[in-house]
Parts: structure tokens; C-alpha cells; sequence
């Protein structure tokens, strides 16, 4: 039996080869596999397509920064509250300054500078102060999580006040010159005058912004007094140099806070518009 | 799609936040877990309110530590607690918060009065207004970029019911293909509106998954009846999920593998349910 079956195995294989060799595939060969891939590259293509389409995109919706729309959005906000308060604080200094002698200062005495340049920085830094920005920790993150660096908005809104105090106190300067004229004297010398109280407002104003941006509100606050402080103290030296060396001293040194000033406002613009990241936590890093 | 790495953050009074992977889905996910689980942390690093110190968030490939206002140009963020320029007006507010997120048309903050139903207070000062009034404008404040995350903290606090449904249902179509992170207490009235459930306990994600996955496989049965006094001050307080006096007695409803008391009867657990059952298992 056995035999017969081993024989009649070997003639079924011997049958059945060829017809399975004809059923089986063959293995690709390298080249078939190149042309596979070549084949299916468009494929691929679309599928990374497709990928980086779910790629993140900057908001459609919002347009770049512009310090111009970002100084009219905070004068929107803002400008009721500065306006009057502005307006107030200048019409005092209007009726305050004696047409006659207009760089008197009878507060403090002669030996210090006039009214205006005593009073326009304290109103400076204590519009900065007040405007700076909310004290809602919630309302600050909701404003921080803007795609501007923050601290642009936070500049808008400083350059805002320090706008307004300016444009009020120069107002307030064309008033009093011409209350001067009014009262018979000789004709008020305007740009000593002017100088005299923007050059150390803008000087406040640029220092308090100038260490606002880099070490917080509290320094931009001390940093501001301390500049006026120092003005006040240095203002018995300042009237002696004008005295021994002419009035040209004392204009050259207001001008030359007036340039620093400046130069601080430009270096702070600067510096806000690099400030991206603002982690809130200490709740002094603009 | 958002996918946080190796995110560790240590907030003032609570847990540390550990999430080592996690990809959150669009859609809208509720984020559940007790007061100090880090729910407050975790929407602020999502929101960019505060970067992470250590790991890292990416939105769609994108991390905020590269692309900071790229990421945040795609962000609306309403904190639980905030307090709105009260002297503002709704109209006014909007105005301001758009074109300080860079949208220079009025055209959305109208839009946004609408769909909150918030055109009768436009033009009143936001000290008037109501609290659950105050939270839409807050609310609405966080679409007016129209973004693509949403990370919301309490977003309904002091919403009536109208409100709330208000809110809710414009939040379930906003997040067509979006993602928003909503912070919650009650969950039973966002069941219809939730796709994810993200429960956090003591820093940590304990779930993370689709509302189907968090009603299923429940590893206990919720078991309700009236009972007497006796019986109900011998009900252990963490499976205890609501109770209520009845002039029969007292309703309960309970967290158990069996009734703890004979004429309690086993009832289908709701969403909120499911929460109460998970946080049982874990005690």
C-alpha cells in the first residue's frame, strides 16, 4: 500500500507543479519597486499638502501693529479722564503764573524754577502713573495675550499722556505769554519759557519710560522722581551758571534735556517693540 | 491640535502641574477637577498668559516660546475672575480690545453684541450691568480675533440659565473646527455641546478622552432612593453625589458596586455622574 501511495504522491506533484508555479507571483524586482514609488510621488506630495495646510498661520483677521492706531485706540480710552484733568491742572497754572514776573515762582521762592516746569513733570508722572495699566490681574492678561508685543500698547498709552500734558502746558505757555503781553511788560522771552519746563518734562518722561521697559513700573516711577527731584535741587546751580555765563547757559542746558529726553523716548520705542514674551506673575514686568 | 511635552509648572498654593505627552484634540473639551488641581495653571500657559518654565506647549506644530505673537494671534482668553473697565461701555470695551488685538473693523465687535444678545447694554456703563451680562461681554471679548484656540476659565460664573445656554450653544458651533478648553464645575448642561473630557487631579491628567470614553466602563453604579436620617448620616461623603430633603425623606444618590441600603435602586449615570464615579474610584 504504502509504495503505491508514494508513487501516486509524486505523479500529483509532478502534475501539479507547473500549474502552481504559474499561480505564484514572483518577488518585485528592484526596479519595479523604483517605478512603484516614482508612481505614487504625487501621492505622497498632496499627503504633505495636505499636512502642512493644518499648519498654523498668523490670524487673518488682525492687521500689523501701528503706533499711530494704537495712540488713537488710547485716546479713545483714556481721553476724558486726561482731558479734564489736564485741562484743570492748566488753567490753575494759567491763573497761578503772575503775568508780571512769569519765571517767579512764589510757591517755592525765586531760587527755584517757575511754576511750570515744578508742576508740569508731577503731572506727568502722575498721569503715567495713573494710566499705566490696570491693576485687574484678569484685565491684564486679557490685554497681554495679543499678538503686538504688549509693552507697544503700554508705550502707545505713556507717549498718549505725555502727548496731552504737553500739548496743554504749551497752550498754557501761548496763554501766559500773551496774559505778559497784555499786562504791559516787556514781551515774554517764549523759548527760554518753553524750555525752561519741556525740557525737564520730557527728561522725566523719557527716564520714567526708559526704566519702565527694563526693570519694571516701580523703577519707571523712582527713576522719574529722582530725575525731578534732581532737577530741583540742581536749579540754584543752574540759575548761578546762567548768571556768570549768560542766559545761553541755562537755554543750552534745558535743550539739552530736552535732546535726552528725546533720545530716551526713541531708545524706549526701541526697546517696546522688541518685548514679545510678558509673564505677569511679579506684576511689574510690562 | 495642541501637544503639551514634558510640561512641568509649579503654581503659587497648589499642585505641581505634571503632563509629561498629551495631544489635545479640536473640539470642545471640558476641563474638570477640584479647586488647586492646576486647571487655573494649565489654561494660563495654554492662553501664553504665563510660558511654561520648563516643557512646552505647540499649537499645530508651533510653540509659543518660538512664535510667540504668531501663536497668540490665534488665541481668545477669559480668566475666571476679571474685572472689566467698569466706566466702559460693552460697545466701547469691544472697540478697545480690538484693535488692541489688531482688528481695526467694528464690524465683529457689532457682531459679537448681536450673537450675545448684548445690543440693549451697548451703550451702558459696564458698572450697571448685571454679572451674568458682565461674563458675555467677557465672554465675547475672547472671539473678537475670531481664534482658533479658545481657553475659557469659568466661562458661565454668574450666568443665569438663559445665559448659559446662550453661551453654550454658540460655544458648540464655534468649535467646528476649533479648539476650546472650557474649565467647568457643572458638567451635566455642556453634555450635548462636550467632544473631550480632560480631568486633572493634583497636577496630574487622571482622563483625557472622547464623552463616549468617560461614560463607559464606569468602574461603580450610581444608586438612588429615599432614605431616613439615620441611614443618610451613615453615607460615606465621597460617594455621595446629590441629596436633597423630600417629604418622604431624604433623596440621595449614591456611588457604589451595590446598594448601601435596601430600596435604593440603580440609575443610569449622567455625565456628571461619570465625574463623582472616577473621583470616587480614585479616593
Amino acid at each position: 500500500m504504502e509504495p503505491s501511495i508514494d508513487k501516486e504522491l509524486a505523479r500529483l506533484e509532478r502534475e501539479l507543479r507547473e500549474p502552481l508555479r504559474q499561480a505564484l507571483q514572483p518577488g518585485p524586482t528592484p526596479s519595479e519597486t523604483a517605478a512603484l514609488i516614482e508612481a505614487l510621488q504625487p501621492e505622497f506630495a498632496a499627503l504633505q499638502a495636505q499636512n502642512a495646510g493644518a499648519s498654523l498661520d498668523f490670524n487673518a483677521q488682525i492687521e500689523p501693529p501701528s503706533l499711530g492706531r494704537l495712540l488713537r485706540s488710547q485716546f479713545r480710552l483714556n481721553r476724558r479722564s486726561l482731558m479734564l484733568t489736564g485741562a484743570v491742572v492748566f488753567l490753575m497754572l494759567i491763573a497761578l503764573v503772575d503775568p508780571k514776573q512769569p519765571f517767579n515762582n512764589w510757591i517755592l521762592g525765586d531760587r527755584m524754577p517757575g511754576l511750570f516746569p515744578l508742576i508740569t513733570p508731577i503731572l506727568l508722572i502722575a498721569s503715567m502713573l495713573y494710566s499705566y495699566r490696570t491693576w485687574d490681574r484678569g484685565m491684564r492678561a486679557v490685554e497681554s495675550v495679543t499678538p503686538y508685543p504688549p509693552a507697544l500698547v503700554i508705550y502707545s498709552r505713556m507717549l498718549m499722556v505725555m502727548a496731552l500734558v504737553v500739548g496743554w502746558a504749551l497752550i498754557s505757555s501761548v496763554v501766559v505769554s500773551i496774559r505778559v503781553s497784555v499786562a504791559g511788560q516787556a514781551a515774554l522771552p517764549f523759548i527760554p519759557f518753553l524750555l525752561e519746563w519741556l525740557g525737564i518734562s520730557l527728561l522725566t518722561g523719557g527716564a520714567a519710560m526708559y526704566a519702565l521697559f527694563r526693570y519694571g513700573q516701580q523703577a519707571g516711577v523712582l527713576t522719574a522722581g529722582g530725575v525731578y527731584l534732581l532737577r530741583l535741587l540742581l536749579s540754584d546751580q543752574i540759575s548761578a551758571m546762567s548768571l556768570m555765563n549768560g542766559a545761553g547757559q541755562g537755554l543750552a542746558i534745558n535743550a539739552g534735556f530736552l535732546l535726552m529726553g528725546g533720545l530716551l523716548l526713541f531708545r524706549s520705542y526701541m526697546r517696546s517693540r522688541n518685548l514679545q514674551t510678558s509673564p505677569i506673575q511679579d506684576g511689574t514686568r510690562p | 491640535m495642541i501637544r503639551i511635552e514634558d510640561l512641568r509648572e509649579r503654581p503659587t498654593g497648589g499642585f505641581v502641574l505634571q503632563i509629561d505627552r498629551l495631544r489635545l484634540k479640536p473640539g470642545l473639551t471640558l476641563l474638570v477637577g477640584v479647586n488647586g488641581a492646576g486647571k487655573t495653571t494649565l489654561l494660563e500657559l495654554l492662553a501664553t498668559v504665563n510660558l511654561p518654565h520648563r516643557g512646552d506647549i505647540l499649537y499645530q506644530e508651533r510653540s509659543a516660546l518660538s512664535d510667540l505673537p504668531l501663536v497668540r494671534s490665534q488665541i481668545g482668553y477669559v480668566p475666571s475672575e476679571i474685572e472689566l473697565y467698569e466706566n466702559m461701555t460693552p460697545h466701547k470695551l469691544l472697540l478697545y480690545l480690538s484693535e488692541l488685538k489688531g482688528v481695526f473693523h467694528s464690524e465683529r465687535a457689532v457682531e459679537l453684541l448681536r450673537d450675545f444678545r448684548l445690543e440693549s447694554y451697548r451703550d451702558t456703563k459696564i458698572k450697571r450691568l448685571s454679572g451674568g451680562v458682565q461674563r458675555r461681554v467677557a465672554l465675547a471679548q475672547s472671539l473678537l480675533a475670531a481664534p482658533r484656540f479658545l481657553f475659557l476659565d469659568e466661562p458661565l460664573n454668574g450666568m443665569d440659565t438663559g445665559e448659559r445656554k446662550l453661551a453654550i450653544a454658540y460655544l458648540n458651533r464655534y468649535a467646528e473646527g476649533r479648539t476650546i478648553i472650557a474649565a467647568v464645575h457643572e458638567l451635566s448642561e455642556w453634555e450635548e455641546a462636550a467632544d473631550q473630557v480632560l480631568w486633572l487631579e493634583r497636577g496630574k491628567v487622571r482622563f483625557y478622552g472622547g464623552t463616549t470614553s468617560w461614560m463607559a466602563d464606569l468602574p461603580y453604579r450610581v444608586w438612588a432612593g429615599i432614605l431616613t436620617r439615620e441611614q443618610f448620616d451613615h453615607c460615606p461623603e465621597a460617594g455621595l453625589i446629590e441629596f436633597r430633603e423630600t417629604p418622604e425623606g431624604i433623596y440621595a444618590k449614591l456611588v457604589g458596586e451595590a446598594p448601601l441600603f435596601p430600596g435604593l435602586k440603580e440609575c443610569a449615570p449622567t455625565f456628571e455622574d461619570a465625574y463623582f464615579i472616577r473621583k470616587y474610584q480614585s479616593v
